[in-house]
């Protein structure tokens, strides 16, 4: 099995699409949570993964940030994050090749601490804890966190080093605001950069989030300015919108692909796409890059 | 402005629980009045917060302390008020829709919209339609205020307004929405009566909603 920080250094890897918006092509409910379908539905899961990697993907995703107790919650199934979290890392792992990488994402649904709200910091921490020992029980290549605030920073990074020794790839989403490229929390570009330096994260990137496909490049060049090390891109196909009753994503295969080539350009060395991002972006992407010689 | 008042907005814009607490108990025992208190210490302070959000000088976590602030201020001033014969401007059955469970915005409208006056009744996140619908029939609310965060969970307004028709309510209760990807045009295509972009708005549109009946 190969080394992905030292692959990465030769050749830009492709990863997976958005599991709601494949499942939800399965008849998954959008106002329900994903990691609860996949564990119900693991046909239908291992499915999805199979059609990432004949899209062409280098790395297939587990999609354990659904699997946080704080996002299983508001459904009362916030007790089984341990059995959905390992339910989903096996199922990725049993249908990636072992030439394939598989990550894993550590994060949590937003909610507040005191003295903003009820939520108790120690317990997502707890959780992350869990679902950290999970991963390193089952097998992963590399652990994905996500921040929205500077003071969530450190306690993600030292559960994450304490507890697996894989390698860190920290994400953030951002949105544009009329004081440039912000997280909901506030949290800007140079501030989340300067903290991911101070950890010394192998991977540092962007998910999801408001921003455009064009956005993404202009936030890696701006990240890549601080801490030069290969960039994480995971960007949504576009702002959704309501196109007769339905979810539509404006960013097309082609789009992506075009806008792929722009974020490697900048620092991208592992791109794939969130909300509204399908196999035949994947495909687009890998197709693109490969052909372009950004050494796949 | 008394120099109260001012110290109230300004307390509440930086998110001091305590202080506007204090400031409001001050102001009250030196009887100031009731309408500035409300109207240029609390309700004005948060004007000042939701404009500074939407420039992005200010951020979830300040709005949430201020939100926060404004609230325990209103509750020493609003029971005051109503005995003083204040009349309601109407009442608002105000949630987060189905599949929804954002509430943020919602609470920042309910703050507001106490404060003008109006009487909120707040049912939380995750609303079903005919919740929305049965509730507003029975407290004989003048207006259904809906938040939705996602662009999914959009179509649950849609359901709203059409168990409305159902059960008879379009056109006796209003609709208002709002929610960071809702818009107007949405608002016209599903047949809500108003849409919202902020909480200072919602006010203002709650207020032309009722005066329209």
């Amino acid at each position: 099995m190969p080394d992905l920080l030292k692959d990465i250094k030769n050749r830009v890897l492709v990863g997976p699409g958005d599991l709601p918006t494949a499942a939800a092509k399965l008849g998954f409910d959008l106002t329900n949570n994903p990691a609860w379908w996949a564990y119900n539905h693991p046909e239908d899961f291992k499915g999805i993964v199979k059609s990432w990697l004949a899209a062409g993907c280098d790395y297939t995703d587990a999609y354990t940030e659904h699997s946080h107790w704080s996002r299983l919650k508001k459904f009362g199934l916030q007790d089984k994050a341990g059995d959905v979290t390992r339910k989903l890392l096996q199922m990725t792992r049993e249908v990636t090749p072992p030439d394939k990488y598989v990550t894993a994402r550590i994060t949590r649904a937003s909610i507040f601490a005191p003295p903003l709200g009820t939520d108790s910091m120690e317990e997502i921490i707890a959780g992350f804890i869990e679902q950290i020992k999970i991963v390193e029980e089952v097998g992963a290549d590399l652990l994905l966190g996500g921040v929205a605030s500077v003071d969530e920073i450190e306690p993600t990074i030292k559960v994450m080093r304490e507890y697996s020794k894989l390698p860190i790839a920290m994400l953030i989403s951002f949105n544009p605001t009329p004081k440039g490229y912000r997280t909901v929390m506030g949290m800007d570009i140079p501030t989340a950069t300067r903290k991911f330096k101070e950890a010394k994260v192998e991977i540092i990137g962007i998910i999801c989030g408001g921003i455009s496909y064009d956005d993404t490049t202009q936030v890696i060049k701006d990240m890549e300015a601080i801490y030069k090390q290969p960039f994480y891109a995971k960007p949504n196909a576009g702002i959704p919108e309501l196109v007769h009753g339905q979810v539509s994503h404006p960013g097309t295969p082609e789009l992506m692909a075009k806008s792929a080539q722009e974020w490697v350009k900048a620092g991208a060395r592992m791109v794939c796409g969130c909300c509204g991002t399908t196999p035949e972006h994947i495909a687009k992407v890998a197709s693109v890059l490969k052909s372009n010689g950004a050494k796949r | 402005m008394n120099r109260i008042i001012e110290e109230i907005a300004q307390n509440l814009i930086d998110g001091k629980k305590d202080r506007v607490v204090a400031l409001t108990k001050q102001a009250l025992d030196a009887r100031l009045s009731l309408d500035e208190i409300l109207n240029k210490g609390l309700i004005g302070g948060m004007d000042v917060v939701g404009e500074r959000f939407k420039q992005a000088d200010m951020f979830i976590p300040e709005v949430l302390l201020s939100a926060q602030a404004m609230k325990a201020g209103m509750a020493l001033v609003m029971p005051l008020l109503k005995s003083t014969g204040f009349r309601t401007q109407g009442k608002v059955i105000l949630g987060t829709v189905k599949g929804d469970i954002h509430e943020i915005g919602k609470n920042l409208v309910g703050v507001m919209l106490s404060g003008a006056g109006f009487e909120v009744i707040d049912i939380g996140v995750d609303v079903p339609a005919k919740k929305f619908v049965e509730t507003a029939a029975t407290q004989g609310a003048q207006i259904i205020a809906m938040s939705a965060l996602l662009t999914v969970t959009m179509p649950a307004m849609r359901d709203t307004v059409e168990e409305m028709k159902k059960a008879g309510l379009k056109g006796r209760v209003k609709t208002l929405i709002g929610g960071a990807t809702v818009t107007q045009r949405y608002a016209d295509e599903i047949g809500a009566d108003g849409y919202a972009r902020d909480a200072a708005s919602a006010v203002t549109k709650a207020r032309e909603l009722v005066k329209v009946e």
